[in-house]
């Protein structure tokens, strides 16, 4: 009981101010200056959701149904392997610097990476007169998480916002969606890198962008991808139950390049 | 003038025991005896409350500015009914039933499997949230800017007409309702358990990318809904305590621990835009359920 105890004598102040007020005394400027350098906050995280269905409508809709989102082990090829269904060991820690710039870093706690993983009973498009198109039946992917870093930014010297920037070390160690008659089939999907200890990195920055910066007269928001580096395949592709075989991509790079939504 | 009846008969009733002070006798062993099963506390509550600015300091300050909590439209946050009690056999509270028996009785169509159990025990600290009318209470919750400062910024004055630097949200507005909300603070086992439904309309603009969006918390579609009258509450669990002698890896400490049993409901993202004529178009989640473990800490 120490801790509500604890609650408890908080409670009991609060309550008590009143009582108290005329003890009050103001804090001196000198004593204030000392109040610097705060420690910022750490929360240890484990859980998993569940979502049965996201939906993104504008003329048309792109639906996914039966989301599931956790460790590995939401996907049968992670929990074959041990994985728990659990998105945990993990480590996020908060801090704003004396710049006013907030970080919030993901990182495992005991281990050396965090497993992830997602599985959707299945991804449709619809038009806008209510037609289907089954994209993917049972998709499945599972991964680790080395990192994730978001900052976001300072302000620029205008004034204007310079977004928020995310670096992130992650893998996609198996993905899969069926092969069947009338959807795209993946086996053996991956994303892995050959550098930083086979982790693909991804560093991009969201921003907003006004009339005046965006070169299509009104304001947007642009991507801008500083650096994407990965090794990309699949074991099989198949398109309506037709197999295209092996897809194999080495050492892609993206760099310097902005994509600004027009719309 | 209702309310200051209410307000005469309070200072009455408390000015009470030194008028009568002359006349008091000592309690007997038997008499004392025969004191149990008290009747615990009910309050019946309006307010309107407004804060100018509330600032987190880290090194630099995460800043809330223009809160203000009151009923929708410019109303009083009312028709709320809080009773408190310390439990004794379980048979002397204010309410006679929680969260999704309450609801149940109200006419609402609830699942009570997404409530996680919480046994009251003597010497529980009981809190439950009503309505006194029987309908859910209205309310508005507003923040007029979310942001970011340096230290060198001053108290009072972390807002974007003043020392604040990115602003990550601006106009914050939530019109919800609220259904009934119960906390149970456990004399034994050392936590705290708030259950909680209810739901949210609100709209607000995140400028440090660009986008604006209005949004829905409900739980109206799908398997699993919390409806009735008219309308439908997300829900929330959560389970609050201590972590004792917990290894941060750098240190043992007593830290505070965070369960979140079930927040589960639908959420409509609507009319997001990014900027542009147009809005890019609307997110629908259906049965969102969430179950988190966190502990929290200091670095």
């Amino acid at each position: 009981m120490v801790s509500l105890l604890r609650f408890g004598v908080l409670a009991t102040a609060v309550s008590g101010s009143g009582g108290v007020l005329a003890d009050l005394k103001p804090v001196a400027d000198d004593e204030l200056s000392g109040v610097v350098a705060q420690a910022g906050l750490t929360v240890e995280y484990a859980g998993h959701t569940t979502l049965g269905q996201f939906r993104f409508e504008n003329a048309g809709a792109y639906q996914v149904d039966g989301i599931t989102m956790g460790g590995a082990g939401v996907t049968q090829a992670g929990l074959s392997k041990g994985y728990g269904v659990n998105f945990d060991d993990t480590k996020m820690t908060l801090d704003i610097d004396s710049d006013g710039v907030l970080d919030v870093v993901w990182q495992p706690g005991i281990s050396d990476k965090i497993d992830w993983g997602f599985r959707a009973d299945g991804v449709t498009l619809e038009s806008s007169d209510a037609r289907q198109t089954a994209l993917f039946t049972h998709f499945e992917a599972w991964g680790f998480l080395k990192e994730i870093r978001r900052r976001v930014n300072p302000p620029a010297a205008d004034g204007s916002s310079q977004g928020v920037s995310t670096y992130s070390e992650f893998t996609i160690e198996n993905l899969t969606a069926d092969t069947s008659a009338n959807t795209v089939g993946i086996e053996g999907g991956y994303v892995k890198g050959t550098e930083l200890a086979g982790f693909a990195v991804l560093d991009s920055t969201f921003r907003p962008l006004s009339a005046a910066q965006s070169g299509i007269g009104r304001d947007t928001v642009t991507i801008e991808v500083h650096n994407f580096a990965a090794d990309i395949g699949m074991s099989n592709l198949s398109i309506g139950g037709v197999g295209l075989g092996a897809v194999t991509l080495d050492n892609v790079r993206v760099t310097d390049t902005a994509i600004t939504l027009n719309h | 003038m209702k309310g200051l009846k209410k307000i005469a008969l309070v200072a009455a009733v408390a000015a009470a025991p030194f008028a009568a002070n002359a006349e008091m006798q000592a309690l007997n062993d038997a008499s004392m005896g025969a004191v149990t099963g008290q009747a615990g506390v009910t309050i019946d509550l309006t307010a309107n409350v407004s804060i100018g600015e509330i600032a987190y300091e880290d090194k630099g300050f995460l800043s809330f500015s223009g809160v203000s909590l009151s009923g929708q439209a410019g109303t009083d946050l009312d028709d709320i009914r809080l009773t408190i009690d310390v439990a004794g056999d379980g048979t002397d509270l204010g309410v006679p039933a929680f969260g999704a028996t309450y609801l149940g009785g109200a006419g609402f169509t609830v699942d009570p499997t997404i409530e996680t159990p919480q046994a009251i025990t003597d010497g529980d600290l009981v809190i439950a949230l009503r309505s006194q009318s029987g309908v859910p209470v209205d309310f508005n919750l507003s923040i007029g800017e979310i942001a970011l400062a340096k230290s060198t910024g001053s108290v009072g004055n972390l807002n974007s007409a003043g020392d604040a630097g990115t602003v990550l949200v601006s106009n914050l507005s939530i019109d919800g309702l609220l259904g009934p909300i119960d906390v149970l603070i456990h004399e034994e086992s050392n936590n705290l358990n708030i259950n909680a439904y209810f739901n949210a309309d609100g709209n607000l603009t995140m400028p440090f990318i660009g986008t604006s969006l209005d949004f829905e918390l409900h739980n109206s579609r799908g398997a699993s809904q919390v409806a009735g009258l008219g309308t439908s509450f997300a829900h929330a669990q959560v389970d609050v305590s201590v972590a004792e002698a917990y290894d941060t890896g750098a240190a043992t400490i007593d830290a505070l621990r965070v369960n979140v049993q079930d927040f589960s409901g639908d959420l409509d993202l609507l009319n997001i835009n990014t900027g542009g004529a147009d809005n890019i178009g609307n997110v629908y989640m259906t049965d969102l359920a969430v179950r988190a473990d966190m502990v929290i800490y200091g670095h």
